[in-house]
């Protein structure tokens, strides 16, 4: 579990979760030609953001 | 609890327990009972859950919008070309009319503005806009005169309203 990125969607620090998650964008944009490679970018960012943002991080769950 | 939930609970706790923390906390806890210890590891479950399902939620949404997002700009490209490749077709094909002169459009258009974005427009797109709407021509007779498809008459037609009007708003 990447610590950094559990701390950031608990705080909903977008800025840190898209920074944590480039690698996961970039192997989505492999393919895609220059040219649309900005424009699918903001695409997957602006979904990211969107999940994020409708999840209720502070739900419970019990172990025992 | 729905089924899906269900069978994915216990594979989660597993995953939970593969920590060393989590496997030591959870080993004390049965010996102690501990209700602090409880706590902590209820906490770090919940982390461990949350953080799970939303990172899955979000490779999931992120895979099928970058292959919706890929097919429609393949889509967009797709039309572009095609509509060069009409223009480029209609403009290679030898017709027997004269090249306009704005001179014409200024007899018969009295806004400036209007006349302005005409100039802008190709020999191509101002002949068959000429034919359409000042001769009265329909379509298919402007295809017979221009001998092109009828889809090429109408794709020039869209791009050159296109272009005026984004003339019209620019100005």
């Amino acid at each position: 579990m990447n610590e950094t990125l559990l701390r950031a969607f608990k705080e909903e620090d977008t800025d840190t979760i898209l920074n944590e998650l480039l690698p996961l964008f970039y192997k989505h944009m492999k393919g895609v030609s220059p040219s649309m490679r900005e424009e699918v970018f903001q695409e997957l960012v602006l979904t990211c953001v969107q999940v994020v943002s409708k999840y209720d991080f502070q739900q419970t769950h019990q172990f025992l | 609890m729905r089924r899906e939930e269900k069978s994915k609970t216990p594979n989660l706790k597993r995953q939970f327990l593969k920590t060393l923390d989590h496997q030591a906390w959870h080993d004390t806890y049965q010996q102690t009972k501990d209700p602090i210890l409880l706590e902590k590891l209820n906490s770090a479950y919940s982390d461990f859950v949350n953080y799970t399902v939303l990172l899955s939620l979000i490779q999931t949404n992120i895979k099928y919008k970058s292959l919706h997002v890929r097919e429609r700009l393949y889509q967009n490209t797709q039309e572009l070309v095609s509509e060069e490749k009409w223009e480029y077709t209609l403009d290679q094909q030898q017709s027997p009319l004269q090249p306009l002169k704005i001179d014409q459009w200024g007899a018969v258009l009295e806004n400036e503005e209007l006349l302005n974005a005409v100039s802008t427009l190709t020999e191509r797109q101002q002949h068959v806009l000429w034919l359409l709407f000042i001769d009265g021509l329909q379509a298919t007779e402007v295809r017979k005169q221009l001998d092109v498809s009828i889809q090429a008459v109408s794709k020039t037609k869209q791009r050159a309203l296109t272009k005026i009007k984004q003339q019209l708003q620019e100005g």
